[in-house]
């Protein structure tokens, strides 16, 4: 049998003669499967719910993977009882899942790919502080499909390696211990900028976090409602960064109050446009 | 004195390159010692450091009184006393700095490393002060003369390793052994040396804590040496010291204190909390674990805490480790 001779709509000659196909057997092997997969759904819950906590995290994963290992039994037993065993038959089905399969991964394979090019180029690498597509978070493992970032929430995110091709990768530190560090004021804007400029260049400079041997630096810009001072340092470990943002903004604020410095009032109507200013 | 003679140039010279001379050490170094002595041989004026109180609101009234009418040079001999690591701690020591490079006076400072370090960083003092000195590491030979020196003529060390290895005094002739500190009595010296960094301080209290019991010299005896018996003390050997060591866990606030004390040579406790935002409880705690772990100690009214002499090295090698700024030396 040759590819025409499938085209022409000989594809029932794949199955068996439906008068020797049988069906009780099929039913019973698929009645089987869904009663033993109910019955792990039920089960293994139940027995993870009862026996000490430690046990749950390998009990429960078993659940998806029993799942799977009797789906697959049920199909490895149920096909050949549908399916004359003749290897043109075997190679048409094979063919037939293969692009269904195909299909479905397209997007895991993707991933390998972009998980080798990752690699080469480095967009990101273990120790990182990356943000993609919204989540920022410190690169624990980078891989073959996906990287994993742990969240300064201690959420461990899980994203795919093809997000590289068409989303931004921003990379806070790229390998290096130190990652630049902001805390922002916004303060009334009746004062004298120059000395609250330097007085934040001096609550930075006494940080135990800071890493001396990078710059320190004050942007100041003037708003509408306040003047915004931004404070740029780094810390020495970059595990510390909301530490050394909180200790700069405590530390800010009471230099800034000693000095009789108010901070803005905003009306409510008026929005901050945080992101702009980043 | 070998400060002196280096400074002759300096104290010579019509119109030096610097005014200002900066003499750094590294803690228990006897740097400010020193240099007291050096100055009250030459009746130069030393001048006290301020209250940390002063430190924070200015400290007006003391840079007023540095100055006086004379020519020879003013001593600070504790410039690390001169500020603290807090946003108002720094305005005072940049007011007398100004007044230093201003005055076309000589002034000697001494200044701690790890301030010195710092002060560096967040003033750039370097292209302000560049006459900077320091005392000398003290290497082997220079510690055996020392402690021989320093030692009762009545005693000899041996190693406390059941054997009649001697240690010091170099200049005793053993009968038994030879002249000299030989195999492990000399490797214990070369390891004090080492671990010491050939810091006075901490080789004279390493040595302190390495020595046991005294007897009657049993070895010397069977010589035929001409002053009389004399009492051996002996020495533990280097692989059974029980020196400071890290504890198992060093938390960031650990840390931040050690750093923080060796920044000002010592603190008490109320200006570490203050200095570092923890609390009473978090500040006594942490003191008191490390000083458990033999890495500081406090005065006896447990007003002021500094990093122990022993665990000085273990210190800096912790703190350099985890990327913490250290002593310029």
């Amino acid at each position: 049998m040759n590819g025409n001779e499938l085209a022409n709509g000989e594809v029932v000659k794949i199955l068996k003669d439906f008068d020797k196909i049988d069906f009780p057997y099929i039913g019973l092997v698929i009645g089987l499967s869904w009663v033993l997969i109910e019955s792990i759904d039920r089960v293994l819950p139940w027995l993870a719910g009862r026996l000490p906590a430690r046990f749950r995290f390998y009990i429960l994963p078993l659940v998806p993977v029993l799942r799977l290992l009797i789906v697959a039994a049920g199909v490895i037993i149920v096909v050949p009882e549908l399916v004359q065993p003749k290897p043109e038959n075997l190679i048409a089905i094979l063919g037939a899942f293969g692009l269904a399969i195909g299909f479905a991964f397209k997007d895991y394979v993707s991933s390998l790919a972009a998980g080798v090019v990752a690699i080469y180029e480095h967009p990101y690498r273990p120790g990182d502080w990356v943000r993609i597509d919204g989540a920022y978070g410190e690169v624990v493992s980078v891989e073959a499909r996906a990287l994993r970032i742990l969240t300064l929430d201690d959420t461990l995110v899980t994203i795919p390696h093809k997000k590289m091709w068409d989303t931004n990768v921003y990379n806070a530190n790229n390998a290096r211990r130190e990652l630049m560090c902001i805390a922002d004021f916004y303060l009334h804007p009746k004062h004298d900028a120059a000395l609250v400029r330097q007085k934040l260049y001096e609550v930075a400079v006494t940080s135990p976090y800071l890493q001396l041997d990078k710059p320190i630096t004050v942007i100041v810009a003037e708003k509408p409602w306040a003047t915004h001072y931004r404070l740029k340092a780094y810390p020495v470990e970059g595990r510390d960064q909301l530490l050394f943002t909180t200790d700069l903004t405590i530390r800010g604020k009471a230099a800034l109050a000693e000095l009789g410095i108010e901070p803005a009032l905003i009306p409510p109507a008026m929005r901050i446009e945080r992101e702009k200013d980043r | 004195m070998a400060l002196e003679s280096e400074l002759k140039g300096w104290l010579d010279a019509e119109a030096p390159y610097s005014w200002v001379c900066a003499v750094i050490g590294t803690p228990h170094s006897g740097t400010m010692e020193t240099i007291t002595r050096l100055a009250s041989a030459r009746s130069w004026r030393v001048i006290d450091p301020p209250a940390f109180e002063d430190i924070l609101s200015g400290g007006r009234e003391w840079l007023e009184g540095i100055m006086d009418e004379g020519d020879s040079p003013i001593v600070i001999a504790q410039l690390e006393r001169c500020y603290l690591r807090h946003y108002n701690g720094l305005s005072l020591i940049r007011r007398l700095l100004d007044l230093l490079l201003s005055a076309n006076r000589r002034f000697l400072l001494g200044c701690n490393s790890w301030a010195w370090a710092y002060l560096n960083k967040a003033l750039d003092l370097a292209p302000l002060i560049p006459y900077t000195l320091t005392l000398r590491p003290l290497d082997k030979e220079h510690l055996e003369c020392w402690f021989s020196s320093l030692a009762d003529e009545r005693f000899v060390f041996r190693l406390a390793d059941g054997g009649d290895k001697l240690v010091l005094p170099v200049s005793f002739n053993d009968s038994e052994t030879g002249a000299q500190p030989t195999g492990s009595a000399g490797d214990f010296l070369d390891n004090l040396t080492a671990y010491s960094r050939g810091i006075p301080g901490v080789a004279w209290a390493v040595w302190r804590h390495s020595l046991r019991e005294a007897r009657r010299d049993e070895a010397e005896k069977r010589g035929a040496d001409p002053t009389g018996p004399r009492q051996a003390i002996l020495v533990a050997p280097w692989t059974e010291m029980h020196l400071p060591a890290v504890p198992d866990r060093m938390d960031r606030s650990q840390l931040f204190v050690l750093q923080t004390i060796l920044l000002h040579d010592s603190l008490p406790p109320r200006l570490i909390r203050q200095l570092l935002s923890l609390s009473s409880t978090d500040v006594l705690e942490t003191l008191h674990h490390l000083r458990s772990a033999g890495l500081l100690d406090a005065d006896r009214l447990r007003a002021m805490w500094r990093v122990t002499p022993e665990g000085y090295p273990v210190v800096r090698q912790l703190l350099k480790r985890e990327g913490y700024l250290v002593g310029a030396i």
